[in-house]
């Protein structure tokens, strides 16, 4: 090509490139904006996000699988067996509770979401949520207290503690926690599966239950406030350890 | 001016009414700068956002974000003046008043509509280019004295760059005053009144749309805009010239950068665009001002629609495109005009 055509190829180029980039832009300009206004908006989580764990204690027999199966030993934990005429209820899928559950704390500056917790716990109740705003502006903050019961008068916590936790740095027993700060704040919880509505948490546990041989302590006294509906107590008395037999690798 | 003062006292009044009035005139020009320097930085960021995908200052003052520029202002009004010890004080001090000054003077002659400009010059287009020239000198100074390399190196390619560019601009306005006989703005609009064909950049097909090309890609150069801002090149030089300026010194330049923005789209609408004509004749009730301003704005918006759309160029590509292709294109320009006014007889 000629100089002289090569000039003018340059200016044609230059001119005819420039509009087919504002053209471009002109295009993204109408379209509309893909962000997320973050404090206003939050994103949903996935359903196998793995975000601060919760126990639901309410659910939780006192078992101390995850304190075991914890890689960082971030879970510090108290029971204490029932008396003989104690009679503590079932658990949402019809297992029997046999310990008291005075402490059970999650340090989450320790934790490392692994999930292994989740995965050992015979009766579902703990479990991760899709809560990711985790900071705090005191080192209690990540302290997540669970157990709601209050030890007996004259019980000796710090002991208990150091006998049944042989981990580093356990945490010491700050008192029962507010059963107001155990609620799954709205909106930040994992919405459970696509739609938002399904609970598989609640449907894995209620699986469990459909299948669960109820124990015999509860069949003799059905009368168990705790005991959630979808757990009937049927008449048949069977071994109560059955019970959680199919739970083991439930969890994620 | 002075005119319409007389006519309102009718007579010659004292000196003092008109040094009244002419500071009244600037207090106007200068909100009216202010004002329009805050709405096109917000204006910037809404754009910018939107065309990412992003939405730009949302939160402050309600209605997306309109107040931002406002609170933006008021915290560069609080902060801290910081002065580098080993900086030129007189200069660095002054830099960004000069930038300011420059194109505020120019503000003067700009006619917003038939009857209202501040300054009626009959040399208004000579003089714009004349004062506008202190902005160099301002980011000279301003370089040179934070006694910076980023700042040197912004400086001296933005002398570079602004007084090349300042020829094809004045070529291209050049052609425009052969054409019309006058260099007063007002003239200049006048001679496009009535329809949009009477617009120079119809009526002097294809001159003066080449010519109206011509000016707004160096008005681009001259104030500093992608793709032309290598001065500023904040990946390469920081932030250029105002490396070294903080609190109300950097927002002096800030607002100067978006006066400037205004003035070099006011100017190519005065030259091409029928200035305060609607260009529909049965539209001419709407006030002057009104249109000469929206115009304006859209070629402002047409600058940043540029901004977020080419990246960046090379110094000598910046250098090529003047030297080898507007300043050949522009005198071309001129010679077209000059041969079309002798073939119609308007010599």
């Amino acid at each position: 090509m000629s100089a002289l055509g090569s000039y003018f190829r340059n200016i044609y180029e230059a001119i005819s490139t420039v509009f087919i980039g504002m053209r471009v832009t002109m295009k993204y300009l109408k379209s509309p904006a893909i962000t997320l206004q973050y404090p206003k908006e939050r994103m949903v989580m996935f359903e196998r996000f793995r975000g601060l764990l919760h126990n639901r204690i309410e659910d939780c027999i006192g078992c101390g699988q995850c304190v075991r199966a914890c890689p960082v030993d971030c879970i510090t934990m108290v029971t204490v067996k029932v008396g003989k005429d104690e009679d503590l209820g079932l658990t949402r899928d019809g297992t029997p509770k046999k310990l008291h559950v005075y402490q059970f704390d999650i340090d989450t500056l320790k934790c490392m979401w692994c999930n292994l917790c989740t995965e050992v716990c015979p009766t579902e109740c703990l479990l991760m949520t899709g809560q990711y705003e985790v900071s705090s502006y005191q080192r209690d903050g990540w302290n997540l207290r669970f157990a709601i019961e209050p030890p007996p008068p004259g019980f000796n916590m710090e002991e208990a503690r150091i006998k049944q936790n042989r981990i580093a740095n356990p945490v010491s027993y700050a008192g029962p926690a507010d059963p107001a700060s155990l609620a799954i704040p709205e909106g930040s919880h994992r919405p459970i599966s696509g739609a938002g509505e399904f609970d598989w948490r609640n449907h894995r546990v209620a699986e469990l239950a459909k299948t669960a041989k109820p124990h015999a302590a509860a069949a003799k006294a059905p009368t168990e406030a705790k005991a959630p509906a979808e757990t009937k107590a049927p008449a048949e008395a069977t071994a109560p350890a059955e019970a959680q037999a199919p739970a083991e690798g439930g969890g994620a | 001016m002075q005119s319409w003062i007389d006519q309102l006292f009718g007579g010659t009044p004292g000196a003092l009414v008109y040094l009244t009035f002419m500071l009244g005139a600037c207090a106007a020009t200068l909100a009216l700068i202010a004002v329009l320097g805050m709405f096109l930085i917000w204006l910037e960021r809404k754009v910018a956002g939107h065309m990412q995908s992003r939405v730009g200052p949302i939160e402050v003052g309600g209605w997306h974000g309109w107040a931002q520029s406002i609170a933006d202002g008021f915290k560069l009004f609080l902060k801290e003046d910081v002065i580098p010890s080993a900086a030129d004080q007189l200069l660095f001090k002054m830099a960004p008043f000069l930038v300011f000054a420059g194109s505020f003077a120019a503000f003067a002659v700009l006619p917003w509509g038939g009857k209202v400009v501040i300054a009626d010059l009959n040399i208004g287009i000579f003089y714009i280019l004349a004062v506008t020239s202190l902005v160099v000198v301002g980011i000279l100074m301003a370089g040179w004295s934070s006694n910076n390399k980023w700042a040197l190196f912004g400086a001296m390619r933005g002398v570079a760059q602004i007084v090349s560019y300042e020829l094809p601009a004045a070529l291209s306005l050049v052609a425009i005053v052969m054409w019309v006989g006058s260099m007063n703005l007002g003239d200049i609009v006048r001679s496009q009144a009535g329809w949009f064909w009477n617009w120079h950049v119809v009526q002097g097909f294809p001159f003066f749309t080449i010519g109206a090309f011509i000016y707004y890609i160096s008005a681009l150069a001259e104030t500093n805009r992608v793709p032309f801002d290598i001065p500023e090149a904040e990946s390469e030089l920081v932030a250029g010239y105002h490396t070294e300026y903080s609190g109300i010194r950097f927002a002096m330049f800030f607002l100067a950068e978006y006066a400037n923005m205004f003035l070099v789209s006011a100017i190519a609408t005065i030259a091409y665009f029928g200035g305060w004509y609607t260009g529909l004749p049965f539209l001419d009730f709407i006030p002057g001002p009104i249109v000469f301003v929206t115009k304006s704005l859209l070629l402002v918006f047409v600058m940043m629609w540029l901004r977020w759309t080419l990246p960046r160029l090379r110094v000598d590509q910046l250098m090529n495109m003047c030297w080898k292709y507007m300043i050949p294109i522009a005198f071309f320009n001129m010679i077209g005009i000059g041969v079309v006014m002798l073939l119609r007889g308007r010599a």
